[in-house]
């Protein structure tokens, strides 16, 4: 096994919590988008989001 | 009951063909969920909608003295425009039920090559599910990916600051080859990696390369009635884990036996499953006593320090506009089904002067109809208004729930009791209500 030094330790922690961050705000909003765009027919905002409409 | 997000999760499932069931981590699924139900606490509402037939949305909001709640949505790349989800609709045993009689596995499909040839690459579907919870902002995630007929993926995070390094993640595979299936698992938790297998043999397993045309003994249903003894299928598993980072490992093995839906007696499951490590050795027996009522039981023993306990529970299924089934399940299906035929019967008898030899005929009709009956969604949404189930373990803690439905609300009233402290015996109370379109 090659030995990592501490900055690119440092590096290599620092993208997966961006990755986590990103993941964590941008996943539902994803769901979402691809509900919304790929559903045939495409539904309106409204009825996406709201159970009772 | 079973939350409306996990209800359009088996709708994927089911609309993929895949089937969820043939895994170690369900080979005790009707024991658990007849003598392990959980029962609510505090209040929990709700909503939930198929808004178009490859997503759907959900919004919970709960009250344990502090509120909170959560958003998930879902979107499939399948069409899942064969689930009921409206709860006016939506057929009670698939959400509530705790008896899971085993489902025949396909016949025909393995080694012919028909079902192989006939999929199409397009068919590798994909689920992404997300749930946020509020106001904790944790996020759980779900990705499912099929890539053949026998192999699907699955991913699943839970992101929350709180918990070390942000979160985990869990990566599994699966392969179903219906005689046996595989599971691979990584975690990110203490770098586990794990690996699960199920065999099944006896009963449908040893005909899965004969196609149903080719004798019609399953297909009519009238040669299994007439075999000697019970019908059923074994199914035997082990699960092995071992942690990488903290040197630990675990391991579990179990055997089960089920009826099968085309068995005509009492269907049963029981299982046995050891854990060499922790010297624990558990039992449990589950029977269907009749359409309306389900018995299980449970023992665990532990060679090492020689405890023991033991857990009983059942489910009581409430017909609609009728009263509890024990009692109906007894009388009703006399009048229903037994007065025409015994008339006609009696009738030609008297004609012909001759006795009525084929008096046993009534009750295969009876008991065939138990199984005939229970797939069939619309018939069972007629039949049954709700179901009771009950619990009691050694230590005398009973867990009570009373789930059905009201017009279009699905309910949940639960309750925990501790008969050991008589002066505060409900630990915990709650209700929950579900509504979706």
């Amino acid at each position: 096994m090659f030995a990592l030094s501490e900055e690119s330790k440092e590096r290599i922690g620092k993208i997966i919590e961006v990755g986590r961050v990103a993941m964590h705000y941008g996943y539902l909003p994803l769901i979402l988008y691809l509900g919304y765009s790929r559903s045939d027919p495409r539904p309106s905002i409204i009825r996406l989001l709201s159970p009772l409409s | 009951m079973r939350e409306f997000m996990d209800y359009i999760q088996s709708a994927f499932y089911a609309a993929t063909g895949w089937n969820r069931d043939n895994s170690y981590s369900s080979l005790n699924a009707t024991a658990d969920a007849l003598l392990s139900f959980p029962t609510p606490r505090g209040l929990r509402i709700t909503l939930g909608s198929l808004a178009t037939p490859q997503f759907a949305t959900a919004y919970q909001l709960g009250t344990v003295g502090v509120v909170d709640g959560s958003v998930s949505y879902l979107y499939s790349t399948v069409s899942l425009r064969n689930a009921v989800a409206q709860s006016a609709r939506i057929p009670l045993p698939d959400l509530l039920k705790s008896y899971k009689p085993l489902v025949e596995l396909p016949r025909g499909t393995i080694g012919t090559g028909d079902f192989l040839e006939g999929w199409d690459a397009s068919e590798k579907n994909t689920l992404a599910y997300g749930r946020l919870y509020l106001p904790q902002s944790m996020l759980e995630a779900l990705v499912v990916k099929r890539f053949s007929p026998t192999l699907q993926m699955q991913i699943s995070a839970v992101s929350d600051q709180t918990l070390r390094n942000g979160g985990t993640v869990l990566g599994m595979v699966q392969y179903d080859r219906q005689r046996y299936g595989i599971e691979g698992l990584a975690s990110s938790d203490g770098g586990l990696m794990g690996v699960r297998g199920l065999y099944n043999f006896g009963g449908d397993a040893e005909n899965l390369k004969t196609p149903y045309g080719s004798s019609n003994d399953v297909a009519t249903g009238n040669g299994i009635g007439e075999r000697e003894g019970i019908y059923g299928r074994f199914s035997t598993g082990a699960e092995l884990y071992y942690g990488t980072l903290n040197k630990s490992g675990g391991m579990s093995m179990g055997v089960r036996f089920a009826t099968l839906p085309t068995y005509r007696g009492t269907p049963l499951t029981a299982t046995m499953t050891i854990n060499p490590l922790m010297g624990n050795i558990s039992w449990s027996y589950a029977v269907m006593a009749g359409k309306f009522c389900s018995l299980a039981t449970r023992m665990d023993f532990n060679v090492y320090s020689y405890e023991s306990e033991w857990a009983v529970g059942t489910e009581l299924w409430r017909r609609r506009k009728s009263s509890w089934a024990v009692d109906a399940g007894k009388e009703s299906p006399a009048p229903e089904q037994a007065p025409p035929p015994k008339l006609e019967r009696s009738f030609q008898a008297k004609i012909e002067w001759r006795l009525d030899d084929p008096l046993p005929a009534p009750e295969p009709p009876e008991m065939q109809s138990a199984p005939k009956e229970l797939p069939q969604a619309e018939e069972d949404n007629d039949k049954y208004s709700g179901v009771l189930k009950a619990r009691l373990d050694q230590h005398l803690k009973i867990g009570l729930l009373w789930e059905g439905r009201v017009k279009s609300l699905l309910f949940s009233l639960g309750s925990g009791i501790d008969l050991r402290r008589l002066d505060t015996p409900f630990r915990s109370l709650g209700l929950e209500v579900q509504f979706s379109s």
